[in-house]
């Protein structure tokens, strides 16, 4: 059984049998029949109980990008792993940019929500927030410094009752 | 005659233009930076220098190097685009000293609708309408309030040296007009160092709408006929259309002969385009002339049939434009989308990366920066493409709007395309009941939905991927593991 996560809401599916006509496919306990042509590199047509859609479909780093008539869906590539690289009291930058200015120091005790960073990334400002309450322990990269998108800027002191 | 026309701007617009260069038989120049190495514009030019590396003072706006260029290639004519130098007087006057032609307006032309308050100032003479304000010398407490009464309320309180909403109020009634004036000018005073004040009158709910203009050198004045520019998020037009849902015949000629006598009031040369905010009440102000082709202009092309960049070229090689005003006409709708990456569930935040697969529509005109393989980096504008419609009627434009966009998917980032689907679904946006602030205010209409019916289709999308992956299960999908590693 695999599951899919759309929303809030989680479906568990598995293939219950193949045919030359296509799969068979169990959603949630209700069955479809289903079957996949492609017809480009990007393209697949898709027929669910005799319903065709053109489904594109590109394979990403982490996802799958997938649009079906105009909707963009980014599927994790695997369900089992867990979200991101942001860690509880870690802060990361959205995106590739250059560090513009540090709003607190080291040893300062911040509130969650807190701006911490500035960063300037196609040509417009994004501010970091602290994303818990707690202490800093260091920034891991200065001013004027150009960091990648996904990556850790600050650091906080571990918390003394976890 | 022109020969070789030299693009000073980049990606689609750059495209753009050489399109219709190519079409009157004129040779082009491409210049790009070492990060736009592999855009399409620099293919489609017939030379292409490399600015290198840098900012954009080092390259898009190094006017020095970028003469050298120009002699270098002996362009002798340059297209300034729309942003970069397009509004640039030092570079216009630097072309007319190495007589280049300027595919453009006269430098007095930019320096006057630069200013924005000389440009009101010399607007005011030819009366045309301003937003009622006050913008004297006196700032005194008790005067400014009498005026604010003038104006009649709600009145906004701006600070002459402002910018980014500092110094800034709206005033809602008489009785805090002194509490409101006292803030803005401390807050002007410590941002600014200077706390003299303008006021204006705020227009609650406005549209933007503008008229596209183009002038010859020898007193021909014409206009295109209107683009409504009301669906705009960070202050950025996203959506735009002709002819604007709201105007009648009767206020759609008002509005175009204010236009024209405008850029015959400063004897314009070339394409511009005066915009204006439009009240609910049904009145407009002259807002501002952009002195250059607009990021729009396709929607006036598609109504009205003209090429605007040929009759930029035309009027930069000193022709008659051989044109009566009675002969432009307006037929059908049409409807420009631009397409962003960015990502509207997260604050429109920017996104980078590779764009595998732009995809191809029948269903519109496709103005892309970018082709499949390309990087969307941090460097530039995120605009990627716009994808303009041509319908009977507005209804029509919208679903050849939705079938194109359905078309293009982008895929590789996510990018502001489904966001405009949702836009163009929404009900007051269909009735053409739209102002400025539309995005802000219909956020809670405009929140992505799941749709679950698509469900089977991603499962079944899941299962061909994980299928290919075994080696031993050698479908027809085993292709779909060999995707490009771009």
């Amino acid at each position: 059984m695999r599951t899919l996560k759309l929303g809030d809401d989680l479906f568990g599916f598995k293939i219950i049998d193949k045919t030359n006509a296509g799969y068979n496919i169990i959603i949630n306990g209700q069955p479809f029949c289903v079957r996949a042509d492609r017809t480009s590199p990007y393209e697949l047509h898709i027929s669910v109980d005799n319903v065709i859609k053109k489904v594109f479909l590109a394979e990403l780093v982490d996802t799958f990008h997938i649009v079906i008539e105009g909707k963009d869906y980014f599927v994790p590539k695997s369900a089992s792993e867990s979200q991101s690289s942001a860690a509880e009291g870690s802060m990361i930058s959205p995106m590739p940019g250059k560090i513009i200015k540090v709003l607190a120091k080291i040893g300062e005790t911040v509130k969650a929500g807190q701006a911490l960073i500035v960063m300037e990334a196609m040509k417009m400002e994004h501010t970091l927030k602290a994303s818990s309450d707690g202490v800093i322990k260091s920034f891991l990269a200065k001013v004027g410094e150009q960091v990648p998108g996904d990556t850790q800027l600050v650091e906080f002191e571990e918390d003394q009752n976890d | 005659m022109i020969k070789k026309i030299l693009i000073a701007n980049r990606a689609e617009i750059a495209s753009r233009v050489m399109k219709t260069a190519k079409k009157m038989g004129i040779k082009t120049v491409a210049i790009f930076s070492n990060e736009d190495k592999d855009l399409p514009f620099v293919k489609h030019a017939d030379e292409s220098v490399c600015l290198g590396s840098g900012t954009l003072a080092e390259t898009y706006l190094n006017q020095e190097l970028i003469l050298k260029i120009i002699k270098d290639s002996r362009a002798d004519a340059v297209h300034p685009g729309y942003g970069f130098l397009s509004e640039n007087s030092d570079f216009c006057e630097l072309l007319e000293k190495n007589k280049i032609t300027f595919i453009g307006p006269d430098s007095y032309a930019i320096n006057l609708m630069g200013d924005k308050k000389e440009s009101k100032v010399s607007m005011e003479k030819i009366s045309i309408p301003l937003v009622p304000g006050y913008h004297g010398d006196n700032q005194d407490e008790s005067a400014l309030s009498v005026e604010a009464k003038k104006i009649g309320f709600p009145v906004l309180i701006k600070a002459v040296a402002g910018g980014g909403g500092k110094g800034m109020r709206i005033v809602h009634d008489e009785s805090s007009f002194l509490e409101n004036l006292s803030t803005a000018k401390s807050e002007a005073k410590s941002a600014f160092g200077n706390d003299k004040v303008i006021l204006e009158k705020y227009i609650v709910n406005p549209r933007h709408i503008e008229v596209q203009v183009m002038s010859d050198t020898h007193g021909g004045h014409f206009h295109f006929f209107e683009r409504e520019c009301s669906i705009q998020r960070r202050y950025q037009k996203v959506i735009e259309e002709t002819p604007s849902p709201v105007l009648d015949e009767i206020k759609r000629q008002a509005i175009c002969e204010t236009a024209v006598k405008i850029s015959a009031g400063i004897n314009y040369r070339g394409a511009g385009t005066i915009e204006f905010i439009y009240t609910q009440e049904g009145d407009f102000y002259f807002l501002e002339m952009n002195t250059r082709l607009q990021v729009e202009h396709p929607v006036t092309e598609m109504v009205t049939g003209f090429d605007l960049v040929e009759l930029q070229i035309r009027v930069a090689s000193g022709e008659k434009l051989d044109l009566k005003q009675s002969e432009i006409s307006q037929t059908g709708h049409s409807l420009e989308c631009r397409i962003y990456a960015e990502d509207p569930d997260r604050d429109f935040m920017p996104q980078i990366g590779t764009i595998q697969y732009v995809g191809e529509s029948s269903y519109c005109r496709h103005d892309s920066s970018v082709e499949d393989g390309n990087v969307v980096t941090t460097g530039y504008d995120p605009m990627i493409s716009k994808v303009i419609t041509f319908g009977s009627d507005r209804e029509d434009s919208i679903e050849l709007m939705k079938a194109s966009l359905a078309d293009l998917p982008f895929l590789g980032l996510k990018t502001n395309r489904e966001f405009l689907g949702r836009v163009l679904n929404n009900e007051r946006f269909k009735r053409g009941d739209i102002h400025t602030h539309f995005i802000e205010e219909e956020k809670g209409t405009l929140i992505r939905e799941e749709s679950l019916e698509d469900v089977p289709y991603i499962t079944t999308v899941m299962n061909v991927i994980e299928n290919d992956k075994k080696p031993y299960h050698m479908t027809s999908w085993d292709e779909l593991s060999g995707f490009r590693n771009i």
